[in-house]
């Protein structure tokens, strides 16, 4: 494999709070000691719950905060050793698309400025070169150039999210953090946008960072898949045999919860009990108290995350799990016991 | 902000509102920005309209009635000096400090507030907080004091009456940064990097412009009631130059033999002050409906 | 709470020592003191001698120390125009301003509070709108210039009441007048609209579909919550009580602080000035550190901690 376009190592995001006035601050942590790797041309999908540290990690990627521990190195360069200049090349090699594509545009300013901006600010052309390729960009996203002098509000949801994507494309970057990128779109168009995204990346030199909690989107659209829970990666390894054999009990309930995937999956797999806590957590395993197969040790050892099958799993009882989760004929195993107690 | 999501920019709208330019607006509106328009009108051209030289005294025609001389439309004053003229010039004077301190006023506040919500900490402690003290006194009092200590001169008084309620640009200002730093459409200007400054001026300033104009129309009136309070009290515009206030308090003396003298500058002020009180609350009635 | 009151105390103890030195930098920065504070033609011995009261002779930081003494002494030398005691001037101008200020501000509460409460109840009427225009004309009019026309009416014209002066009750009635309507234009407008946002809240239609009376709801339910926002409002229009005395008080030749501020403005009389500095900022100091005081008392939110 060629050297990593980004590297994360012990990356871990630390939030204060403060309950009262004289209460001691307590600090969260929404990220967790994080160690990953993207190559070029390469898609990971990050996926967890809203509140696990997911949307947090593609700011500390792109040094929008900073993070309390550990580094991110972009094209062999740490974060931390940026100076003024290198932030203004980093930001045009990288780009994010945001959630709700009404509120990422600017309301005051046409579509085409907004696109040409980045063009402009990094004095890559002149002013009419840039309308054009941003004109250009824009049709390359599916919509006509005409559009250039449009305002976000004369526009659908849709449309506008395209516009995000050439924006964040003008400046022909090699990475892009997707944050919950087509979250806010109807079912039909989400199905386009993503078709979109995939085109883009056959084309172009890109690597995608796809942050969402909707699981049926990353299938179609990454190649490797990060699954979080509470600010630690829980499950991470090819999207195949992930879907295929989720073995961490998160990333199976998870699974479980999605109507489109295997029926035989669905409904049998014990839900998972309670709210999720962090702050009671200190040792052991976070996912421990909703986890249905919980036993003495995840209470005393934080489960690292280690190769198990085809992918890398945090949790003790990984390869002790069996792949099948009984089908509608066969023998009730002993989780659907506990499932099916739990149920009662 | 909720100006994010309407429909149109607000600023365009006043001028120009989607559906027909007039519609809908009161005819008490249209009435405001008639006068506004001939005060605007006697600010750029006072000189050129005055019939006689503001200064040139007549001892044989003092205290002439008003309305009844066509040589003096609205009379003459104490020294036979031509109402029509005096007026025309001080409104022109009033309107030309206010507007200049309405400027400097607005400028000092959007900055100083757009300084606290980028730095924050204790620039932003310490700017507020000096905003608090300003808000807690009344401002004439600051000015009277700067007044004893430093005299007055046309400069300083510009400034003095610039600096009168910086404090509510600050903290609207302040306020709608924050919040707009909060929009999507910020961070990605700052991701694509966006030098800061290009985002505050070409980024936020349209989207935050409404409220900032708003401000402004109820800054205005405030500041010709008080560059015209302090001239009353003699303390403002000095003679020979001549101001609204200054007239009001040269006429206080004939009250009771030419009412005229402290009546008709009074007028001009509370007309100039009401209508555009009066836009400004119908502006804001309508950024607001486009709020909702 | 007696923490939050205790730091607004602190607070207010701050401001005023700020406003003192800052009135002590402004002096030293101006000029000579001496040559500032004392009229034109004190002879040398008169300089010493103030050279001497005010440590002039030393160095900065002892003039500063002597400077807070004396002004804590309430000391502020003498005034140029008469060569009095500034106490003395400035003390006997307080009762006169009192009367004005005083019964103006609670005449402002007994008007403005009815027909605020009556305007947001009984809304788009007649008084509804009354006071609705009044607030407009309440801050495009110039005080200065209702008090010329209360004077053009009630002194030139009806000669009912004389024009200026304070040698009977009758020369009050003027200024006090002009004040009141002022700020009941004010207190009306706030209040009206106050109790309009509260009227709209969720609870008032809960307590209202309860079949709780009208007046009920909105005497016991209503108000209460309308009172906190009140409080500040109110406290605004007694700080700027000051501010208008510097400009109604001339127009009556009323003889308070806020025409003596003006006129020691106009001479020049800078003892009498800085006196007066120091007593507005200790008033306002006052008057904020009361609505603190009173917001914490209403707001329960700051009253449980």
């Amino acid at each position: 494999m060629s050297a990593p376009l980004l590297k994360v190592s012990g990356l871990t995001k630390a939030f204060r709070h403060k309950t009262g006035f004289f209460a001691r601050p307590t600090s969260q942590l929404a990220v967790n000691s994080i160690d990953l790797e993207l190559a070029p041309h390469e898609r990971i999908g990050v996926v967890g719950e809203s509140g696990s540290g997911k949307s947090t990690l593609g700011r500390l990627l792109l040094g929008l905060t900073e993070p309390t521990e550990g580094d991110v190195w972009f094209e062999g360069v740490n974060h931390k050793e940026r100076r003024e200049r290198d932030w203004k090349a980093f930001r045009m090699r990288t780009a994010l698309v945001q959630q709700n594509p009404l509120s990422a545009l600017n309301p005051q300013m046409t579509v085409g400025q907004q696109i040409a901006e980045g063009l402009l600010v990094h004095h890559v052309c002149n002013r009419n070169f840039a309308y054009e390729r941003a004109a250009a960009m824009l049709e390359r996203v599916g919509l006509p150039g005409a559009m250039m002098n449009r305002y976000p509000h004369q526009m659908s949801g849709g449309q506008r999210q395209r516009v995000v994507i050439a924006r964040a494309l003008i400046l022909d970057p090699r990475l892009v953090v997707f944050d919950e990128a087509v979250s806010a779109l109807d079912v039909s168009v989400q199905a386009q946008v993503v078709a979109l995204l995939r085109s883009l990346w056959q084309e172009l030199d890109l690597a995608y960072v796809f942050i969402t909690h909707d699981l049926r989107i990353v299938r179609h659209l990454v190649d490797r898949i990060a699954v979080m829970y509470l600010g630690r990666v829980v499950e991470m390894g090819d999207i195949r045999s992930v879907y295929a054999w989720p073995r961490h009990p998160y990333t199976r309930a998870l699974l479980a919860s999605v109507p489109s995937l295997d029926p035989a999956i669905r409904n049998i797999e014990p839900p998972i009990k309670g709210e999720r806590d962090a702050s009671k957590v200190s040792t052991g395993c976070a996912f421990r108290s909703r986890c249905p197969f919980a036993i003495d040790r995840c209470a005393i050892e934080t489960p690292e995350l280690r190769h198990v099958g085809g992918q890398q799993v945090a949790c003790h009882l990984a390869d002790e799990l069996p792949k099948s989760i009984a089908s509608p004929g066969g023998t009730l195993s002993p989780r659907t016991a506990v499932a099916q107690e739990m149920a009662l | 902000m909720a100006f994010a999501t309407s429909s149109r920019s607000p600023t365009r709208a006043i001028g120009n509102p989607s559906r027909g330019p007039l519609r809908g607006m009161p005819v008490s509106i249209g009435l405001c920005c008639m006068w506004i328009a001939i005060v605007i009108f006697i600010g750029l051209s006072a000189t050129w309209l005055a019939p006689y030289d503001y200064t040139h005294q007549d001892p044989l025609a003092r205290f002439a009635r008003p309305f009844v001389s066509a040589a003096h439309w609205f009379g003459t004053d104490y020294l036979g000096r031509d109402v029509v003229s005096n007026l025309l010039v001080a409104t022109q004077t009033t309107l030309m400090i206010a507007l200049a301190g309405s400027l400097i006023c607005a400028l000092i506040g959007t900055s100083l507030g757009l300084i606290a919500a980028h730095f924050g900490g204790w620039m932003d402690n310490a700017i507020m907080g000096f905003a608090d003290a300003m808000a807690a006194v009344p401002f004439i009092i600051v000015a009277l004091s700067v007044l004893a200590f430093f005299g007055t001169s046309p400069l300083l008084f510009v400034f003095l009456v610039g600096f009168a309620n910086w404090e509510r640009y600050a903290r609207l200002t302040r306020g709608l940064v924050l919040s707009a730093r909060e929009e999507g459409y910020a961070e990605a200007a700052r991701i694509v990097g966006v030098p800061a400054m290009r985002i505050y001026l070409r980024h936020m300033l349209p989207n935050i412009a409404g409220p900032l104009i708003v401000q402004f129309t109820v800054n205005f009136p405030e500041i010709i009631l008080l560059e015209s309070g302090l001239s009353f009290l003699g303390l403002g515009i000095q003679p020979p130059e001549t101001s609204l206030g200054l007239m009001v308090a040269d006429g206080r003396t004939y009250l009771a033999i030419a009412w005229w003298l402290a009546a008709l500058p009074g007028a001009v002020i509370v007309l100039t002050t009401l209508s555009i009180s009066l836009l400004g609350d119908y502006l804001r009635d309508r950024l607001d409906a486009r709020l909702r | 709470m007696t923490a939050f009151i205790l730091a607004r105390f602190l607070r207010a103890i701050a401001v005023l020592v700020f406003t003192v030195t800052l009135v002590f930098i402004v002096l030293r920065l101006t000029g000579d003191p001496a040559q500032q504070m004392l009229s034109d033609n004190a002879g040398p011995e008169a300089l010493a001698a103030f050279n001497e009261k005010w440590g002039l002779d030393r160095s900065i930081p002892e003039q500063y120390l002597y400077y807070v003494v004396n002004a804590l002494r309430g000391d502020f030398g003498v005034s140029f125009a008469d060569g009095r005691e500034v106490f003395t001037v400035v003390a006997e101008r307080i009762p006169k301003t009192l009367v004005v200020t005083v019964s103006a501000f609670i005449l402002s509460l007994l008007i403005g509070i009815p027909a605020g409460i009556l305007a947001a109840v009984r809304r788009e009427t007649a008084l509804d709108k009354s006071v609705m225009a009044g607030a407009v004309l309440g801050y495009s009019v110039p005080n200065f210039l209702l008090g010329l026309v209360f004077i053009f009416v009630f002194a030139v014209w009806l000669r009912v009441l004389p024009s200026s002066g304070s040698s009977t009750w009758n020369h009050a009635v003027l200024p006090v007048a002009t004040f009141a309507l002022f700020n009941a234009a004010a207190i009306a407008r706030f209040m009206r609209s106050t109790l309009i946002d509260v009227l709209g809240q969720p609870y008032i239609a809960a307590a209202r579909a309860d079949g709780i009376p009208y007046w009920d709801v909105i005497l016991r339910h209503a108000l209460p919550n309308a009172a906190i926002p009140m409080v500040t409002t109110i406290g605004f229009v007694a700080g700027g009580l000051l501010g208008g005395s510097a400009l109604i008080e001339p127009v009556f030749a009323w003889p308070g602080l806020g025409s003596g501020f003006v006129n020691a403005t106009n001479t020049g009389d800078l003892p009498v000035v800085q006196a007066m500095i120091v007593l507005f900022t200790a008033f306002m100091v006052a008057i904020n550190f009361s609505v603190d005081v009173l917001y914490a008392v209403l707001n329960p939110k700051i009253r449980k901690h």
